[in-house]
């Protein structure tokens, strides 16, 4: 994890390969939706030249509140425009870099001279957003129904909203040489820890990296251990579980043009909450939260005990289920290696044909898939129906992860499970099982364990982990996040006990 | 990063090197009962019955070989078997009765140093042999279900006293105590359990009978389940069931030369009663009739152990625990003349749902 | 020396799972036969004997810790000179590399005998020195948290000796001392392997943060293992009959092979897989211990040292080929085991102590 201080400094400041702003209105023009226009002002008679890439300009605010000021105001200097022109950014300025950065925003360039390198940069931006909608990958039956959007503004004012607290603070750095994509890091002062905000910004500003396109981009390139398959923050849609972290004293990332927020530093208990949790009842939250971690182990564990038990250790079957597991064995021709790799990829077909068609074509895949080639694969004695079952649960334990991408590192985690299963029975589960343990207690997210708070283990922490304790149990926030404030509110008020009848 | 290219040598090496011999479910025979037989002083014949599975019913399948020890018996089996004949699933194991006359343990032996053997596996000896048993096809389910399921019921219910491969191993080690079997014989299309074989060492020397079944097990063991009926008077029967019994020795005098009591106590609830009229005086009849009646069996039984000199109830490890310096040679030389005292008590807590 | 970073510190308690999770291992399985060759059924006194002789040992070895104020290795410096102390340092090394072969070598034949007994030791070796490989490349920090989760992962076997209850007679354990006190010392002495392991402590006490605070940690590990020891001694005698426990070098396994529960048959194949994550912080804490103390002595990188290592040890266990080199292996253990946590701790501590003496004096 420590490359990362001592990585190159290769943080060159961003500077245009123009000379001139002529020259950068040159290149500009090349392409096709670059507009150039003269005007001439009515009552000074000066001319003027409007640059501008029309796809990123919105007309309205051109026509309504630039054109008729710039045209029929009294303008004969530059500095005049800043003063008659009711937009509330206008720059001023000779900089070629900063008029290429800014063109690219949506701002307009207005010149005296057709040539000349000082000009008014307006700002006349276009923005295409859809409404805010109920979130899809995080649904929740009860609670808040909005999801960030791919606007950065948008998103941070859902976020404001929810917490309307001066101690909110947002930094934006710019990332990507070609997107030159805002990044917004938002913490609570005085509660997050400096240096976990530290970490998020160095590690941020030290990406080189052309295009970002969506924070899972970000994800990947400043988690601690790149090579792992766990991801190592955890992404949300959800501005409330956003502001509920936040306020916990975690860090958020936010990436323009993305609707999906990062959390970090995270935990892997983390990923198998869902922030429906903490919506219900704390025993039934915590019910759902051991059924979840069962399912997980179920997921991985029961296609490779399955071929390890047929292929080594037939002594642990019960003398009940011989015959069942015998009888539906006895028409297949594979091993039970093959007959498993067979129905777990089937299944990973499924889940990927669904996924990567529209929904109602998705559904009635699912629903063929499932049944003909299930039904036809039994009875075809290609597979037994024990393990048809078996890997069908399989793959519906595996869809209780509330985290999407945690869902798929588990269904990758089967595999190298079932080889080593193949190979040595039972120990080889467990040998994977150790390299797994050693791979998970070497993670660490943002430089913090990721196995915590079961290692190292912190007892209070563990009030909302594997189960969620009530409210008033929460009165601390967690330990391992180092938080500057760690009081949430006063445990005394919630835990007053009262005698009877009073 | 080392540490991926360590992963991938790890996968490396047991792909490369690491496979191990399968035994995959369905393609092996999966040997549930055994049975031995005494042929002649070198040779033993050996029967093996392996269940055939079938969607709806599962068959029974014999194979017999003749050879000189048990563990070849596995080795000569294999030469009939198409399939690997893998042994870890058994069930049970018969003696034939002239085998178990002539000593077992050389048999048992496989058994306890092959790791794939489990050890609630049932031993059973068998009258007549063991051959004649297994060729039989006895309910729905198989042959090997069918034997295993008919002594745990009889142990979990009836009167057989707790007994598997460590029991008798236990027994057969321990100097204070001798091994038993049960004894079983074949009845048409049923198997019937006639007795416990009764062990010196690990040669069967004598058996006791169905009806002193009861009396032994609550000798040996904790009795749980089951019905005794005892006779009153002419037609008078009661039927007593049993909730639980428990028995304690008690030592006193030397320990070369010990006197033995054995209290026993024994609840139940009164299950049939053949007179109409049921009161407390009655109850407390049934109650001295059976205290008697079972202090007269057991006496008799113990009595006969001691005249065999055989110590199934395990006496000498009773006096071990209770005297320093003990040794089983001076007990077990007086042993057949000990006086071995038994006390019982019977409480009745109930009657049903009527008086 | 570079002082250690607050960063690659454990907390002190746990350094209950470092010292308890080093002390079960291989030992536990099969130690029952052992102890009641000479003490008979009396062998449950020696264990805990040598239970209070594992905490006079361990505290003898807190006094010499925080004398030094660092590792054993600096202790020996101090005391021999850099010269003999640096031959004493390598020779712990080499005691700890012993340690990683014993147990892995003892490993491989439990799942040999038990589960696979044409697998090759050599896969089974170099696979599991990479995984230590692995995780000792975490760190100490890694190490311990294998230790962790290899107490509380296969704590579930302890409910598993409930089943045994049902043929357990805890009368033969009676009449207790009915052997000569001699005899029970010898089989404490024979506890000597089950025990060892806590002495790792010598090498990553400079790892624990607030050092002092982890005594009552270590202490607490030693009376727990102490305790469960006790309890399957206690168990084993009441299960076999004393000749019949003659028979069974590994009495917890075959114990093992009695549960039954209504999905799994048979436990012991599920027990001895599960063994492995108990053994692994034995393999992965000694290589750490023999690859730190090289790294002091030799001054070359610790991973350097871990890889000689481990290839080391993969081929010793390679060549020990028959169960009797296996159990001379562990005899040899034991015995080395023996006289350096009777012997050599004790010779430090009152050597130290009279230098400190001297010293104040003068």
């Amino acid at each position: 994890m420590f490359n990362w201080f001592s990585k190159k400094q290769n943080k060159q400041k961003q500077t245009s390969s123009f000379n001139t702003t002529s020259e950068l209105l040159h290149v500009l023009a090349q392409s096709m939706d670059f507009e150039k226009q003269t005007f001439t002002n009515s009552h000074s008679q000066q001319r003027f030249w409007v640059s501008y890439i029309v796809p990123l300009v919105d007309f309205e605010i051109v026509q309504k509140n630039i054109l008729p000021y710039l045209l029929h105001s009294p303008i004969e200097t530059l500095d005049d425009i800043k003063q008659m022109i009711p937009v509330e950014d206008i720059i001023i300025t000779s900089d070629v870099t900063t008029a290429e950065e800014k063109m690219h925003e949506g701002y307009l360039i207005v010149q005296f001279h057709e040539f000349a390198s000082e000009g008014a940069l307006i700002k006349a931006q276009r923005n295409v957003i859809r409404n805010v909608s109920i979130p899809e990958v995080e649904f929740s039956v009860v609670g808040p129904k909005e999801t960030f959007l791919e606007s950065l503004e948008i998103n941070l004012h859902l976020l404001r909203k929810r917490i309307p607290c001066n101690k909110l603070t947002v930094k934006i750095l710019k990332i990507g040489k070609l997107s030159k994509t805002k990044i917004a890091i938002i913490y609570l002062k005085g509660i997050a820890d400096e240096e976990n905000v530290n970490t998020v910004t160095q590690r941020i500003s030290e990406i080189d990296f052309d295009q970002i396109t969506d924070s899972s981009y970000i994800v990947q390139l400043i988690s601690d251990n790149q090579k792992s398959p766990f991801p190592q923050l955890l992404d949300t849609e959800r501005p409330d579980r956003v502001a509920a972290i936040l306020a916990e004293g975690k860090v958020a990332i936010i990436v323009d043009g993305s609707p999906h927020a990062l959390i970090g530093p995270t935990t892997l208990v983390e990923f198998f909450s869902s922030f429906e949790d903490y919506f219900l009842n704390w025993y039934i939250a915590s019910f759902f939260r051991l059924i979840r971690l069962f399912s997980v182990a179920f997921s991985v564990l029961i296609t490779p005990i399955y071929v390890a038990t047929l292929n080594y250790h037939y002594e642990l079957i019960p003398k009940d289920l011989l015959g069942t597991l015998i009888t539906s064995r006895r028409e297949i021709p594979f091993p039970p290696i093959l007959e498993a790799l067979f129905l777990e990829l089937t299944i990973e077909l499924l889940r990927e044909a669904g996924a990567r068609l529209p929904t109602k074509v998705g559904q009635t895949i699912g629903i063929v898939g499932g049944i003909v080639i299930g039904t036809a694969s039994v009875e075809a004695g290609l597979t037994s129906n024990v393990l048809l079952i078996l890997v069908a649960l399989a793959a519906l334990a595996s869809f209780t992860t509330p985290v999407y991408k945690m869902g798929n590192t588990i269904r990758l985690m089967r595999f190298p499970f079932l080889l080593f299963a193949e190979f040595w029975g039972l120990l080889g589960v467990v040998f994977c099982f150790c390299f797994l343990m050693g791979h998970l207690l070497q993670l660490t997210s943002l430089g913090r364990p990721f196995l915590e708070p079961i290692y190292p283990l912190r007892v209070t922490d563990l009030k909302d982990a594997l189960i969620r304790l009530p409210f008033s149990q929460q009165s601390k926030r967690p330990q391992h996040l180092r938080p500057e404030q760690p009081i949430r509110f006063s445990k005394k008020k919630a835990k007053q006990k009262k005698d009877i009848d009073e | 990063m080392k540490k991926w290219r360590v992963l991938l040598l790890a996968s490396f090496i047991i792909i490369a090197g690491g496979c191990i011999r399968k035994s995959i479910l369905d393609d092996i025979n999966i040997l549930t009962v055994i049975g031995y037989d005494y042929i002649d002083k070198n040779s033993i014949k050996g029967t093996a019955l392996i269940p055939v599975y079938e969607t709806e019913k599962i068959l029974n399948e014999t194979f017999t070989t003749t050879s000189i020890a048990s563990q070849d018996i596995f080795e000569e089996l294999q030469h009939e078997s198409s399939d690997p004949i893998a042994q870890g699933s058994l069930e049970m194991v018969l003696y034939g009765e002239e085998l178990a006359k002539k000593g077992v343990i050389p048999i048992i032996d496989t058994l306890q140093r092959d790791s794939r053997i489990g050890t609630r596996l049932y031993l059973a000896v068998v009258n007549g042999t063991a051959n004649e048993l297994l060729k039989g096809k006895y309910g729905t389910r198989g042959n090997g279900i069918y034997l295993s399921n008919l002594i745990r019921q009889n142990i979990e219910q009836r009167d057989i006293p707790k007994t598997n491969l460590h029991k008798f191993l236990y027994a057969y080690y321990s100097d204070g105590r001798d091994p038993f079997l049960p004894y079983i014989q074949k009845e048409k299309d049923k198997v019937k359990i006639v007795g416990i074989a009764l062990f010196d060492g690990d040669r069967m020397v004598h058996y006791i009978k169905e009806s002193d079944m009861f009396y032994f097990k609550i000798l040996v063991d904790r009795y749980t389940e089951g019905t005794y009926t005892i006779q009153m008077a002419d037609n008078q029967y009661a039927a007593v069931k049993s909730i639980v019994t428990d028995r304690n020795f008690f030592f006193s005098g030397s320990k070369e030369r010990p006197n033995i009591t054995v209290d026993i106590e024994f609840r139940g609830i009164l299950h049939e009663y053949s007179q109409r009229k049921y009161n407390k005086k009655i109850k407390q009849k049934i109650e001295t009739t059976f205290e008697k009646e079972i202090v007269k069996e057991t006496s008799k039984l113990i009595k006969h152990l001691q005249s065999h000199q055989i110590d199934p109830i395990g006496f000498g490890e009773e006096a071990k625990s209770r005297y320093r310096n003990f040794s089983y040679k001076a007990f077990y030389e007086n042993y057949p003349t000990l006086d071995i005292k038994i006390n019982a008590k019977v409480t009745i807590i109930d009657s049903g749902i009527v008086d | 020396m570079q002082a250690i970073s607050e960063r690659f510190k454990i907390s002190p308690f746990l350094v209950f799972f470092a010292v308890s999770s080093m002390q079960i291992g291989i030992g536990v399985l099969g130690y029952q036969r052992i102890i009641a060759k000479s003490a008979g059924y009396d062998a449950w006194i020696s264990v805990i004997l040598a239970g209070i002789a594992g905490h006079i040992t361990l505290w003898m070895m807190y006094s010499i810790l925080q004398k030094t104020n660092g590792s054993i290795v600096e202790t020996n410096q101090q005391i021999f000179g850099k010269l003999i102390g640096n031959i004493l340092n390598l020779l712990l090394a080499l005691y700890y590399t012993a340690l990683v072969v014993g147990v892995l070598r003892t490993y491989i034949e439990v799942v040999q005998v038990w589960m696979f007994p044409d697998l090759k030791i050599e896969v089974l070796a170099a696979a599991f020195m990479l995984l230590t490989i692995y995780i000792v490349l975490g760190g100490f920090r890694a190490v311990v948290g294998v230790c962790f989760f290899s107490i509380i992962l296969p704590s579930y076997l302890i409910l598993t000796f409930v089943y045994t209850f049902e043929y357990a007679n805890f009368r033969m354990l009676l009449p207790i001392f009915d052997h000569s006190i001699l005899d029970i010392l010898k089989a404490t002495k024979d506890m000597t392997l089950t025990i060892l392991g806590f002495e790792t402590l010598f090498i990553y006490y400079p790892f624990i943060k607030n050092a002092g605070q982890s005594k009552k940690w270590a202490h607490l590990a030693i009376l727990s293992t102490t305790l469960i020891y006790v309890v399957i001694t206690v168990i084993t005698f009441a299960f076999f009959s004393e000749k019949q426990l003659q028979k069974h070098i590994w009495a917890t396994l075959s114990m093992w092979k009695i549960v039954e529960m209504p999905f799994i048959e048979r436990f012991e194949y599920l027990g001895i897989a599960t063994w492995t994550i108990v053994i692994l912080p034995n393999i992965c804490l000694a290589a750490w211990c023999a690859s730190r103390i090289v790294k002091q002595v030799v001054n070359i990188q610790q991973k350097y040292a871990l890889i000689v290592l481990s290839v080391i040890c993969t081929v010793a266990v390679c060549l020990i080929k028959t169960r009797e080199n296996v159990n001379l292996l562990n005899d040899m253990l034991g015995y080395v085991g023996f006289y350096f946590l009777y012997g050599f701790v004790p010779f430090i501590f009152i050597l130290l102590h009279i230098i400190h003496k001297v010293r104040k004096k003068g």
